[in-house]
């Protein structure tokens, strides 16, 4: 598993995709989209991401994931490649799609561990994966108490996958640092 | 001095707790969103300082420098007597703030990290839980 952060507009996105092209042209390329077009701009932002990614001449499957993850992608193997972009998006998802829930703070959490645990399962399945996250957390805390519980969930779950990754980056303007 | 530096809910406190923890036996003062009175601490103390956000809180009315000068001087003051660790919040990447006087606690603390970072023997910037050394290196003893 390879993590990648970076601020917006960092050159993250580009960075993993040049990143899986040393996988080879004979795996299979999902690339999980976590995105939801509801306006002309994500539309334009989305179209844009997937002719940077045929441009490469990889085949990828687009797999849409907002909350739960699809059925179809539980069970892979070492043939197959997952861009997962990105879990800042997939937790803001979480959180919208809980929001008038009970017990919201345990199903959160739940959606959490469930996520995890998948990303275990695909390292035992040794299914390439590439997570993407941002660089949220460099500013004053939010006066907001959503704004804030967000701020603590994504931190903890980058601390997560950082913990399990066998590499992780961080894209400042096209240039890389590795931090593991 | 040890100046820890990083994003919030970046693993600071978490990675000062596992440093300690090879250290040993050392007593240590977790002090967060104050300066503590140096005769409460013994020689060689260890001192967690935390949450410059809260500390310059009331000082907000006087200009940023002289606050950082203050603040940072008594630590540097109390350094001399116990060993000091400032965790400090980055909060200097993030879209400028809508209220005043966030604004002047966020251009506050980055006065007072700038002048803690020139002090300090080591600086460690905690990414996700991971260290990077910007300055000096970590001494266990």
């Amino acid at each position: 598993m390879i993590f990648i952060t970076g601020g917006v507009r960092s050159g993250k996105s580009a960075f993993a995709e040049r990143l899986v092209q040393q996988y080879g042209q004979d795996l299979h390329y999902h690339y999980i989209a976590t995105g939801v077009a509801f306006d002309r701009e994500m539309e334009a932002r989305i179209t844009r991401h997937q002719l940077d990614r045929e441009q490469q001449g990889l085949h990828w499957k687009t797999i849409e994931m907002q909350v739960e993850i699809p059925d179809a992608i539980k069970r892979l193997s070492d043939q197959h490649v997952l861009l997962f972009e990105c879990v800042t998006t997939w937790l803001a998802n979480v959180l919208y799609y809980t929001e008038t829930l009970e017990n919201r703070e345990h199903r959160i959490a739940d959606y959490v561990v469930v996520f995890q645990n998948q990303l275990l399962a695909w390292q035992q399945q040794g299914v390439r994966v590439v997570i993407v996250s941002n660089e949220i957390l460099d500013e004053p805390s939010a006066s907001n108490d959503e704004v804030e519980l967000y701020r603590a969930l994504i931190g903890k779950l980058n601390q997560w996958i950082v913990a399990h990754c066998k590499s992780a980056y961080e894209v400042q303007y096209q240039l890389v640092q590795q931090w593991k | 001095m040890y100046v820890i530096l990083g994003g919030a809910y970046n693993g600071k406190r978490n990675y000062v707790e596992i440093m300690l923890q090879k250290r040993g036996n050392v007593a240590v003062h977790d002090i967060a969103g104050e300066i503590p009175d140096i005769t409460a601490i013994s020689e060689k103390d260890v001192v967690v300082i935390s949450e410059f956000e809260t500390i310059v809180q009331a000082m907000l009315a006087q200009p940023e420098e002289t606050v950082a000068m203050e603040i940072v001087e008594q630590l540097c003051e109390l350094n001399k007597h116990a060993q000091v660790i400032c965790i400090c919040t980055d909060m200097s990447r993030g879209v400028v703030p809508l209220e005043k006087e966030v604004r002047q606690m966020r251009d506050t603390c980055g006065r007072i990290y700038q002048k803690l970072c020139k002090e300090a023997d080591t600086v460690i910037r905690v990414w996700y839980g991971l260290p990077q050394i910007l300055k000096g290196e970590i001494n266990h003893g």
